[in-house]
């Protein structure tokens, strides 16, 4: 098993640093889509950590991104605070937020349902409020002018700024999910996850290994809503604050596989850029196909390949081996 | 009357039975003994059909029943009383006993049918508005067996009627038992007691790790070192 | 504190309103354990019913819910049967698909019918009602308040007094000794499942009446009928009803304290303070 996982982590660093350095050889369009890509497989690691390492399935997530897109900005433009200042804190608040969830929803096991339900009632509380607040940008968002760099000769520009976060982002997730796999908090949530009472019955503390694990996630998609409020330069509300954006994340990671290391990497690597191409080509004819297209997909995947695609592959694998033998 | 033959079934790739053949003829009590996790309610399940089999064949009065689903068994005739009694906690007795007679012959019989249960329990009918769930564990087993009775089965199988009751209560329960018998009723009985059990049926089957291990009538295996053997392992 | 009163009247009806959407989801929670993630984009999806059959046929809503109710009763017969009951049993793959579902019918429905608000007309349009000389409520706000009472009346009867209804207790209490006693329980939980999306097309046209609607509103009707929903308990009829009542009289009463929409986020920090003190809803059990 611990061999397996350090295969995949690699195996998903690598991908995604070569992704990058491809990327960033080729015209502004795509690598803009690429840079989005590698921010929404950090997001969904980040969100994976609770869902598919926990097994809850949280709703919820979007106060996180939002906070770490909209309060470092509001910070900068009304209060003058640097950028990095205010990424800190929203990274805080927001842990200080997953732990009051936790608290809220895992002091008594009330069950999957029930946290899927108050987590998707917080997000949206979130969105209210973010929209209801003139200091967060209201429901008009906030605009930063990022500025490019110039280290005496060299100039990165801020598409290149973008993409360099990106990529640290999607590979921090992925370092601290393999390091999550196998410490012993790690341990704990999985033992969590296969049978609550057994883990519970042997000492494992429900509250803390999964409010531990919901604070790290709640850091990770604070800092991955900052990097996504960089690339975008404006932020929109609607868009980062609203739970719709999570659930398209829970979409491509259930394709993937929850639950898997790379199921998330492979839902998002190949369905995100798959929609953004495909929202471009069909702009103003036919809206929102995209996202249909999803859907059925989700659906048909769960009907068929309930383990993701990740789950296929790995049995078709397994098969093929049994084949050779 | 039942005959069950080959029966393989267990949970998911879990093989729990192995090979079950039994037969009940009519009018008889037949007894199904064996230790904890001998596979007793498995069985019993697997002729309710609320356990799908891995594989095997089932007759009752001549029909087939191995494909059927578990509301179509109890509509054939047989009417099962399951292990700690599985009532409706918020329903009162009335309520539990007309939920029994659902089945759409038994209910056009209902009113006779529950009058004839409180005949047998005199006790139900004292506590008739009662909520199940408040009942004693005794009264639960006999309002358990009412509803089974509602739906004017032919063959009735009990799970282990008598686990946690008291004395009074398990002899009270078995002179019903023997009431229905004597008026003609077939009774399938899985009981953990051996001796309840022996001093009640006619013939038993003994379950051992999902295999049947003896058969036999009641008498000669009041006497079998075996029997004994079976029952606490080694 | 006459606004404050003409508040509280304003949110029990339309607290009413959404408490009925909220026991729809609990009568198909209460005999299948299933909650659908996609249960409002359904009652947009009959809203939007009601303003085709208005655009074609030029039917009010009054009329056409009795056009809208089987044929989305039907619709989620066929979702549940061949979609959702497959995977009963495995509750996180329910949601996940229920996920999906909301995609699909929301963006359908931008496809087909654009990104605009579109208004469906009803006879109750404008109509007020003057209660003493203290509030001012919308008839159709009085409608929807009866309505809901009237249904829920004539639904805890079915549950309480026939033979049907009593089948749909004992699924809820035992699915499996409700088997064993005879009950077709696949087939008892797809009925429910159906008249509960009747129940939820009544909610639509009764909504529809004197409010814009549009494709994307789904998440938001589900996310507000998820409330009472989880404070009724979940399984708890009349508790759901009654704590939409207070989610309803939450949001009007949070309007006329907070300006914009700050007042719509009332609702939400009443329902996170309720769960605070009672985690298992204000009549749930806690196992």
């Amino acid at each position: 098993m611990n061999r397996e996982i350090a295969y995949t982590a690699a195996g998903g660093l690598v991908a995604v640093l070569a992704a990058g350095v491809i990327v960033s050889a080729m015209p502004e369009y795509y690598s803009g889509i690429a840079t989005k890509t590698l921010i929404f497989i950090g997001l969904a690691m980040a969100w994976n950590i609770v869902g598919g390492i926990g097994g809850q399935l949280s709703l919820g997530h979007s106060v996180f991104i939002g906070l770490g897109a909209l309060l470092p900005a509001a910070m900068l433009l009304k209060l003058s605070v640097p950028l990095w200042v205010g990424v800190a804190c929203a990274a805080v608040v927001s842990s200080l937020i997953g732990a009051g969830l936790s608290w809220l929803t895992f002091r008594f096991r009330l069950g999957h349902l029930y946290f899927a339900l108050v987590t998707l009632a917080v997000g949206e509380l979130g969105r209210i409020i973010v929209i209801g607040t003139e200091f967060l940008g209201g429901a008009s968002g906030l605009l930063v002018q990022y500025k490019s760099w110039s280290f005496g000769e060299v100039h990165v520009s801020v598409a290149t700024q973008s993409l360099i976060f990106a990529l640290a982002f999607a590979a921090l997730t992925i370092v601290v999910t393999y390091g999550l796999l196998r410490s012993k908090l790690g341990y704990r949530l999985r033992a969590l996850k296969g049978n609550e009472d057994a883990a519970q019955a042997i000492g494992i503390d429900l509250l803390r290994s999964k409010t531990a694990a919901m604070v790290i996630s709640a850091i990770l998609s604070s800092l991955g809503g900052s990097v996504f409020a960089q690339y975008n330069g404006f932020v929109d509300p609607e868009v980062v604050a609203s739970p719709i954006l999570i659930i398209s994340i829970i979409l491509f990671t259930a394709i993937g596989g929850i639950g898997t290391i790379l199921g998330p990497v492979l839902g998002v690597a190949i369905l995100f850029p798959f929609g953004e191409i495909l929202r471009g080509v069909l702009a103003n004819s036919l809206p929102g196909l995209h996202l249909v297209i999803f859907g059925a997909t989700l659906v048909a995947v769960i009907r068929l390949m309930p383990n993701g695609l990740v789950g296929w592959l790995r049995t078709r694998m397994q098969l093929l081996r049994v084949q050779q033998a | 009357m039942l005959e069950l033959t080959g029966l393989c079934a267990g949970y998911g790739d879990l093989e729990v039975l192995r090979d079950i053949s039994l037969s009940i003829g009519q009018g008889e009590i037949v007894g199904l003994l064996g230790a904890n996790n001998a596979g007793k309610t498995t069985l019993v399940n697997c002729i309710s059909r609320l356990i799908p089999w891995h594989r095997g064949a089932c007759k009752f009065e001549g029909r087939d029943i191995s494909r059927l689903a578990p509301h179509e068994v109890t509509e054939c005739g047989i009417s099962q009383v399951p292990e700690g009694r599985q009532l409706f906690p918020a329903m009162t007795v009335w309520e539990n006993l007309m939920m029994g007679g659902f089945p759409g012959k038994a209910r056009a019989q209902r009113a006779k049918t529950i009058e004839y249960v409180f005949g047998l329990f005199p006790r139900l009918l004292e506590r008739r508005t009662q909520l199940a769930g408040t009942l004693s564990g005794g009264e639960q087993q006999m309002l358990a067996i009412g509803r089974a009775l509602m739906s004017g089965p032919r063959l009735l199988v009990l799970d282990e009627p008598s686990l946690g009751l008291s004395p009074r209560f398990v002899q009270t329960i078995f002179e019903a038992l023997a009431a229905l018998h004597r008026e003609g009723l077939t009774i399938l009985l899985v009981e953990q007691n051996l001796n309840v059990a022996l001093k009640n049926v006619q013939r038993c089957y003994v379950l051992e790790r999902g295999e049947v291990a003896i058969s036999g009538r009641a008498e000669d295996m009041r006497h079998d070192p075996a029997v004994r053997k079976a029952y606490l392992g080694n | 504190m006459d606004i404050l009163l003409q508040a509280i009247i304003q949110g029990v009806l339309i607290g009413s309103t959404y408490g009925l959407i909220a026991l729809s989801m609990g009568l198909i929670y209460s005999v299948s354990g299933i909650t659908n993630f996609a249960h409002g984009d359904l009652m947009v999806l009959c809203m939007f019913g009601a303003y085709t059959l208005f655009a074609i046929l030029g039917l009010d809503p009054y009329i056409s819910v009795l056009l809208v109710a089987p044929a989305i009763a039907i619709a989620t017969f066929v979702l549940y049967k061949y979609l959702i009951q497959p995977i009963s049993s495995q509750q996180l793959m329910v949601i996940q698909l229920t996920l999906g579902l909301m995609f699909v019918i929301q963006n359908l429905l931008l496809m087909v019918y654009g990104g605009n608000f579109q208004r469906v007309p009803s006879v109750l349009d404008g109509d007020v009602m003057i209660i003493g000389d203290f509030a001012v409520i919308q008839s159709s706000l009085f409608v929807s308040f009866v309505t809901t009472w009237v249904l829920a009346a004539v639904l805890f009867w079915l549950l309480g007094r026939t033979d049907f209804g009593r089948s749909v207790r004992a699924v809820h209490q035992n699915a499996r000794a409700a088997a064993l006693v005879g009950v077709n329980v696949g087939r008892t939980q797809l009925i429910v499942v159906s008249l509960s999306a009747a129940i939820l097309a009544v909610s639509a046209s009764l909504l529809v009446s004197g409010r814009a609607i549009h494709p994307s509103e789904g998440l938001h009707y589900t996310i507000v009928a998820l409330m009472p929903f989880v404070l009724g308990g979940m399984s708890n009829l009349l508790s759901i009803l009654i704590s939409g009542t207070i989610i309803g009289v939450a949001e009007t009463v949070g309007n006329v304290y907070l300006n914009g929409p700050l007042g719509f986020a009332v609702p939400y920090l009443v329902f996170i303070l309720i769960l605070i003190f009672r985690p298992q809803g204000l009549f749930g059990a806690r196992s």
